[in-house]
């Protein structure tokens, strides 16, 4: 009942909703490119903002182009400006902080942890074979 | 009347699994060949009985059937025949039906090919896979029916999404899941060895064909997936470490590594426990798939239609499942612990470090697409994961996995020489080297890290497996087809990275407001904008653009994207135009009117070498199924 | 214990976490304003060039609604809230008119009633985005420091209105009073 009230839930991804924003250098148009794939469409299924045709993802990439061209912010500031607003949920890039420490790290320690095993299991292998000799 | 024939049929391949259970564990207890002999035509009859099944589904779609809830909410009188059929696995309660067909299918081939199994592992095989058969069939009867019918009778039904009338969509899902289910064979035969705590080659070499076979399926499935996406969805991308494109991630890499640690176990008759782990694990992640798919525990664009029961009773499956294979495991595998001395430098060790990177990734990636869930559950906050992370944790992965590829095709099994070794690699390198200086001096614009990496490597895996190749020929004095096969998914594997690689360092996007008569310059081509004018197709309205795409003056071809609204469904649809070459791809996708003078925005992509994904993931997928054939026709000869 | 049980260990730890996603809803995201300062809320009064400041409403606890004449789901939610008032005619309702326009504003209002003190245009959504707001209709409740306490996405329901946001109001005037 609640859900299908709702105004903001989008429909499945399927056309692509083109602005055509100019930016005074390839910097601006870069960065722009960068973010709209790094945020999130926060009432959407799983989309980023440059994939989404909900209206709030409009709004963002409008509030975008506006703060990357007018106002000449920087990544930091667009991370600041919508984590104020959205909360982590809308970054696709995890930040670096306690709840994401595991996140980062683990792979970084399971390749480690791999790669030891692979040496234990190996010279393991040596020394029960030449036991067996 | 024929709906009710199709759960019928269901409930009767139920009984006639649980009698395959039975007969097959019995007849393998006290080596009873009749009754292994039975359980074969069990096995048999459940995949008939389940085909019946699905066709009546199908019967149902093409007569309009919309008394059947899942008809009535999938399908429409004006839909195309073929979409008609391909409805009928569009949606969840099909698609499982589909699953299960497939999965019968697999457990039958098995029953008609013991090969060199003895019959009681073969016996002990089917029995399992008696049971993973059950288990689907009770899904699908109790929480899943398509032949549910509904009191009210509509006029028409509801219609496809259509977003899947679309004829990749129409193989995609069949290719994935043959995949997917046919994991279940050497997860199967990995049980029937731990239960005996013996495991013999003969028994590896039989898992390797047939698993062999389901990762070119799941190969195929993907690149499909990948493909339709690109060319569907409107902005040109290929993959989006979407939860659901995760799911079917993990059981391919699994897959991958299970092939390769299969091989040693084979050949040299060691890494046995871990082999028989792989096994269990590859087929763990396609059911970890399904949950994640279907019970809506995570965000994803591409989820089915979720409901908590079917996200119980997968879970209760995994845990019948896959706990008793791993307790088994737990229980038996010391049992089969006896390992032969390994070298350091040697294939064994070089292909068991493939796994490991292999299972580094894979547990990375589990682990990025289950985070949102882990700190929700332990009330940490909410998080989003997504390229950003898979890709920085990935990519870097892939610099060892594929040097390593270049290694292991020619070191030797047992022991070899690091002097000897490196005399063969010290070409395959400078070549490797000279590819990327002479792509960085005429082809490429500029250079960066990633782009020495991604072509240098690829270079690498291409030369390293062609030159292994024609060495091995050259040797032995012919051609082994299980060697092609095994070069040429190399081959396939280093076109992927090359195709990853250039069309995301230097393919072009831009946003664009054209006028009529307006041109448009994309490096060496043009695009100019014609007209707009809408049409009508069977079931939808559409509005269509055409552009002339020049190059140095002549016209190379005219390309028309669409906007199409599908009738009863309220959202427009991109239809995108793709100048598709091998080495690269225009691709136009139209977007909005901008004001009254006619002027609309366009999004116009240049992707170099974006064609070098999905052609790999073929080549990968041919030198999977030539290895099979190549070993199928020396065990014939 | 031996290594061959890491395997079914790990297994049992990712049952117990699907067990416990499949009790958890991915989509409820909570707002990170929760219990920091409210954003500011300066802007016209509906229909008029009258400047509004939010800061006036510092030392009193009260509501914001978010809102539009063309949703639908306001439209339903709305007998709530003027009932609502009607009960407790001291609890303030702040309306704000997200991407509307006045003139069609101003007539909803007419026909299904006014509860709100005052009502802020915010034609262009900036307000809105200010305030984290993902659709209409949405509601806040801001203490008397002037911190967001709470946040209601989508339709206000009787249900809600009576179990969840009229005893959140209730409790926070007896903290203030406190």
């Amino acid at each position: 009942m609640m859900r299908g009230l709702l105004l903001w839930l989008c429909v499945f991804p399927a056309w692509a909703v083109v602005e055509t924003y100019t930016f005074d250098t390839p910097e601006q148009q870069a960065l722009y490119h960068e973010m709209v794939r790094e945020l999130r469409c926060v009432v959407c299924q799983n989309q980023n903002l440059i994939e989404s045709n909900a209206p709030i993802a409009q709004d963002l990439r409008q509030q975008l182009y506006q703060m990357i061209r007018y106002q000449a912010a920087t990544r930091d500031d667009i991370v600041g400006f919508m984590t104020q607003r959205y909360g982590d949920f809308v970054l696709y890039r995890p930040p670096l902080q306690a709840n994401s420490w595991l996140l980062w790290f683990a792979p970084v320690l399971m390749f480690v942890f791999g790669v030891g095993l692979w040496v234990q299991f190996i010279r393991r292998s040596q020394q029960q074979g030449s036991a067996h000799e | 009347m024929l709906a009710e024939w199709g759960v019928f049929a269901l409930i009767c391949a139920s009984w006639m699994a649980l009698l395959l259970i039975g007969l097959a564990w019995w007849g393998a207890q006290h080596e009873q060949a009749a009754l292994i002999q039975l359980a074969v035509a069990a096995a048999w009859s459940v995949f008939l009985l389940t085909g019946l099944a699905f066709a009546i589904l199908i019967v149902a779609f093409l007569q309009d059937d919309f008394s059947l809830k899942y008809v009535a909410s999938h399908s429409s009188i004006p839909m195309p025949t073929m979409f008609k059929v391909s409805a009928a696995w569009g949606a969840h309660e099909g698609s499982l039906l589909l699953w299960a067909w497939m999965l019968t299918g697999w457990v039958a081939a098995v029953a008609a090919k013991p090969g060199k199994l003895s019959a009681q592992v073969h016996a002990r095989t089917l029995a399992v896979l008696g049971f993973v058969s059950l288990g689907f069939l009770l899904f699908i009867l109790f929480t899943s029916s398509p032949f549910e019918r509904m009191a009210q009778i509509p006029e028409d039904g509801l219609g496809l999404n259509p977003l899947l009338q679309d004829i990749a969509l129409i193989m995609h899902p069949p290719l994935l899941y043959m995949g997917y289910v046919g994991l279940a064979v050497s997860f199967a035969l990995a049980l029937a060895l731990l239960w005996q705590a013996h495991a013999p080659r003969e028994a590896f070499a039989w898992a390797r064909s047939w698993t062999l076979v389901s990762w070119a399926f799941l190969t195929l499935g993907i690149a499909l997936g990948s493909w339709w996406a690109y060319y569907e969805l409107g902005w040109g991308g290929w993959w989006f470490w979407d939860p659901v494109e995760n799911a079917s991630l993990l059981p391919w890499l699994v897959a991958t590594a299970l092939i390769h640690s299969l091989l040693v176990s084979e050949k040299r008759g060691v890494l046995v426990g871990w082999t028989l782990l792989l096994a269990i694990l590859a087929f763990a992640m396609s059911l970890v798939g399904a949950f994640l798919v279907r019970s809506g525990v995570l965000t994803s664009v591409h989820a089915f239609a979720t409901d908590p029961t079917r996200g119980t009773f997968i879970l209760l499956y995994l845990i019948v499942v896959i706990g008793a294979a791993l307790a088994l495991f737990s229980y038996q595998a010391p049992k089969l612990a006896k390992t032969k001395p390994l070298a350091f430098v040697s294939k064994e060790s070089a292909l068991l470090f493939n796994n490991v990177l292999l299972m580094v990734m894979t547990a990375s990636v589990l682990l990025g697409t289950l985070y949102p869930l882990l700190l929700d559950a332990l009330n940490l906050g909410k998080l989003s994961v997504g390229p950003p992370y898979f890709n920085a944790i990935i990519l870097p992965l892939t610099v060892p996995l594929a040097l390593l590829m270049g290694v292991g095709v020619f070191i030797r099994w047992r022991e070899d020489r690091v002097r000897r070794l490196s005399r063969v690699l010290l070409w395959a390198g400078l070549l490797s080297g000279l590819c990327v200086l002479m792509g960085a001096l005429w082809v490429l614009p500029d250079v960066e890290g990633w782009l020495v990496a991604g072509v240098g490597l690829s270079a690498w895996v291409a030369l390293t497996a062609s030159y292994a190749l024609w060495h091995h020929a050259r040797n032995s004095g012919r051609l082994s087809l299980p060697s092609f096969g095994a070069m040429l998914a190399h081959i396939g594997f280093a076109m992927l990275m090359l195709g990853v690689t250039l069309s995301s360092l230097y393919g072009v996007e831009k946003d664009v407001r054209l006028a009529p008569g307006e041109h448009y310059a994309l490096n060496q081509y043009q695009l100019s904008f014609v007209s707009v004018a809408q049409d009508a197709g069977a079931n939808y309205l559409t509005t269509q653009a055409r552009l002339r795409l020049y190059r140095g003056g002549e016209l190379v071809n005219e390309l028309h994207p669409e906007k199409r609204l599908y009738i009863g469904h309220k959202m427009p649809m991109s239809e995108v135009a793709i100048e598709a070459g091998l080495f690269h791809d225009v691709y136009v996708a139209l977007g909005e009117p901008l004001d009254d003078q006619g002027a609309w925005s366009f999004r116009i992509q240049y992707k170099p070498f974006i064609r070098g994904i999905w052609l790999g993931a073929l080549l990968m997928a041919i030198g999977g199924l030539i290895a099979v054939w190549g070993r199928y026709r020396r065990v014939s000869a | 214990m031996t290594r061959s049980a890491w395997p079914f260990i790990g297994f049992v730890l990712l049952v117990l976490l699907f067990s416990i996603g499949l009790m958890l809803n991915p989509r409820e995201v909570p707002s990170p304003l929760l219990n920091q300062p409210a954003p500011s809320l300066q802007g016209n009064v509906l229909g008029s060039s009258e400047l509004f400041d939010g800061h006036a409403y510092t030392n009193q606890v009260w509501l914001l609604n978010v809102w539009a004449s063309w949703c639908s789901g306001c439209l339903s939610e709305h007998p709530h809230i003027v009932a609502a008032k009607q009960r407790y005619p001291d609890m303030t309702w702040i309306g704000l008119n997200y991407k509307d326009s006045a003139t069609p504003a101003q007539a909803w209002l007419a026909q299904h009633g006014n509860p709100y003190q005052t009502v802020i245009e915010d034609p262009s959504g900036r307000l809105g985005l200010d305030w984290g707001i993902l659709g209409v209709p949405e509601t806040f409740l801001i203490d008397a420091q002037g911190r967001v306490r709470a946040k209601w996405q989508g339709v206000i329901s009787e249900a809600r209105l009576q179990q969840e946001i009229i005893p959140a109001w209730q409790a926070l005037n007896a903290e203030t009073e406190r």
